[in-house]
């Protein structure tokens, strides 16, 4: 199996054929099973961890404190997801798992982890053994239940989508920016999207992708945008790309950019921050708001495993509105 | 006072209701005899379609007469099949689309020219060191699965370029992510989604296929030529209220982003107000006609025959087009 420690974005390598004999099927399906259990039980430890302080006076290390612990949350979060599709790409690459099992895998990570939306086992056009994976198999909720689907709607071309094409050029794991995934989930989410491969004892081939699916609901009850901040100030979670995951504005998520904030809430320097947290850098800015003119200070981190970025904007004097609305 | 006849007063009365029906801004029907009209766009609800979004909300189709439905679709049916299948009754296509599906028989015709001009462009980043079209070679680019391959690839085959060519949805993450040098987008739209996702603009190297004399006009109103040829008054009254709800909407452009934003969060759809602006404030420009003597709404003969002879130059279509069985509305 691979190693629970490998960095994030390397390129799948290829596995040793000593490697593949290890493994039987039934070793594989109850490796998941621990595995998933292991991870559900990871993922509900980090969301009790949340601790919000109650004051609204506060330093600026206690603020980066607070920030730190923030980033450190999400985080631990981020990595919990990405080893469910990782390990489940690995047991593909070294099991022909049939349907019937591919759905026990896939029934077990939506059974045993709550953050988890929908997930999925795509092949490659033509690649799969079994006619009926042929079509992504996908599990999601829907209606407090587990339902499985085929996307295979006329007009839904898996292979087109970003989740799919991404991780296939790329040869790493993606984590696709937020989108609305009209026949598939229905709702708003964000993917993280595996790359598996088959060995053939010379060169390794393409063979489809592994998906996990977390919805922007969920995210934004986790994250928790209702943190108190001095001044009334407010925090931001963002993806890779600056779209706008959670914020205490609803319309500003999903459809905002924090470079679109930085043009609609004229604040500028908004951009600059944007640009650093996308370099994986954290730090902060004191910018004047020209619809305002007070001045309001920004501490950003970026999330090491994924490059989300986490924003605290707090203006230097209390505001009784948020920035965006009339005379706010 | 002077006493009318009967016969005067029959004559005043029938002058005064015909006058009434020529006055401007006046319906001569009620409601119920408004004739109804399905209207396909070619994509999602954008501001590349606010004037007929506007001709609708500010009741200028009725005032023609018209009952109409404005219809939208994603990425991968196109709107001919609707013409053909009866969903709809007219439609938005671009013209190199439209000339390609005239030349292998389909029977349509093109009753009006919105767009005069074209947005589409190649983007890549300065630091890849793609300067010229051929640098492209050998390089990964991602073109629009679905529509406006004509231009994309015709750019792409008339200079010779051996590239990895991906057919994607929307190539913005693909971009973003570096997956591929090289994307196709409109300047009013996908441009700008990269400068809000944190490129800056002199980061890119912009491949205006306007500058490569390709500036062809894109998107136009189409219907099937029976259609037309059934009730060209009517048609021509569709054409006359969207070209006036077009003319309304670069005069009122927040109105029409408001409109436009209101249509996108019903339906679930990603509404960002800074990008709808951008994509508004392009809009005077897209329509304007490169001859200022000639109306909007207009093909030029010009423009057509330099897009026919594109498309035969790529091998896009077997045979000449007439523009005389294309371009019907004039």
């Amino acid at each position: 199996m691979r190693s629970m420690s490998t960095a994030d974005n390397s390129p799948q390598k290829p596995q040793s054929n000593l490697g593949k004999r290890l493994l039987t099927r039934l070793d594989a399906i109850l490796a998941i099973g621990i595995f998933v259990i292991a991870v559900s039980f990871a993922a509900t430890s980090i969301m009790k961890r949340t601790g919000n302080p109650d004051t609204i006076t506060m330093s600026g290390s206690q603020i980066r404190q607070m920030l730190k612990k923030d980033t450190d949350r999400i985080d631990l979060f981020v990595k919990s997801i990405q080893k469910i599709p990782r390990e489940v790409a690995t047991i593909l690459e070294l099991q022909r798992l049939r349907t019937e099992e591919i759905k026990i895998v896939l029934e077990a990570i939506m059974l045993n982890n709550s953050e988890i939306f929908g997930t999925s086992v795509a092949f490659a056009p033509g690649l799969s053994w079994e006619k009926s994976l042929s079509w992504p198999l996908y599990a999601c909720k829907k209606d407090g239940k587990i339902r499985f689907s085929a996307l295979d709607q006329p007009g839904y071309d898996y292979f087109n989508k970003d989740w799919y094409l991404l991780p296939k050029i790329l040869n790493r794991p993606v984590w696709v920016d937020p989108y609305f995934d009209e026949g598939g989930g229905d709702v708003f989410m964000t993917t993280y999207a595996v790359p598996f491969s088959f060995f053939d004892g010379v060169a390794d081939t393409f063979t489809g992708v592994v998906t996990v699916d977390v919805s922007i609901d969920w995210l934004t009850r986790f994250f928790n945008t209702e943190k108190k901040l001095p001044n009334n100030g407010f925090v931001m979670l963002l993806s890779e790309d600056g779209t706008v995951i959670s914020a205490p504005r609803e319309e500003w998520e999903v459809n905002h950019t924090l470079f679109s904030l930085a043009v609609f809430l004229k604040l500028p320097e908004l951009r600059r921050v944007g640009r650093d947290l996308q370099k994986g850098k954290s730090g902060t800015a004191k910018v004047i708001s020209p619809a305002t003119g007070e001045t309001v200070k920004i501490f950003y981190a970026a999330v090491p495993s994924n490059h989300w970025g986490i924003l605290y904007i707090i203006p230097e004097k209390k505001q009784n509105s948020l920035p965006g609305n009339k005379g706010g | 006072m002077k006493r009318h006849t009967g016969k005067q007063r029959c004559f005043t009365i029938i002058f005064l209701v015909w006058g009434m029906m020529l006055l401007p801004g006046v319906s001569c029907l009620q409601a119920g005899e408004l004739e109804k009209i399905n209207f396909m766009l070619m994509w999602l609800p954008q501001p590349q379609f606010a004037g007929f979004y506007m001709a609708r909300e500010k009741g200028i189709y009725e005032k023609y007469g018209l009952d109409v439905t404005i219809q939208d679709r994603g990425y991968n049916e196109d709107v001919l099949t609707d013409l053909v299948q009866g969903k709809s009754d007219l439609g938005i296509m671009n013209l190199l689309t439209a000339l390609e599906k005239k030349a292998f028989g389909e029977d349509i015709v093109n009753v009006g020219q919105v767009f005069q001009r074209s947005a589409i462009e190649f983007v890549a980043r300065k630091t890849s060191g793609i300067n010229t079209p051929r640098d492209f070679n050998g390089r990964k680019i991602a073109v629009w699965r679905t529509v406006l391959r004509a231009q994309t690839l015709g750019f792409i085959k008339t200079r010779n370029i051996s590239a990895e060519i991906y057919s994607v949805d929307e190539g913005i993450s693909f971009f973003l992510k570096k997956a591929v040098d090289i994307i196709s987008v409109m300047h009013y739209n996908e441009y700008n989604t990269l400068i809000n996702h944190g490129i800056d603009s002199d980061e890119l190297t912009l491949f205006r296929l306007k500058d490569f004399d390709m500036d062809f006009p894109e998107d136009g109103i189409y219907c099937l030529a029976r259609t037309y040829q059934a009730d060209p008054a009517l048609v021509r009254r569709f054409v006359k209220a969207s070209m006036e709800g077009w003319e309304y909407a670069v005069a009122h452009p927040d109105e029409a982003i408001g409109l436009i934003s209101r249509i996108l969060l019903k339906k679930n759809l990603i509404c960002n107000p800074v990008h709808l602006q951008w994509m508004m404030d392009a809009m005077p420009e897209m329509i304007r006609p490169k001859d200022p003597d000639t109306p909007g709404g207009h093909l030029a003969r010009s423009d057509f025959d330099k897009a026919v002879d594109f498309l035969l130059k790529t091998q896009k279509i077997p045979r000449k087009v007439s523009y005389d069985a294309f371009y019907v509305n004039r």
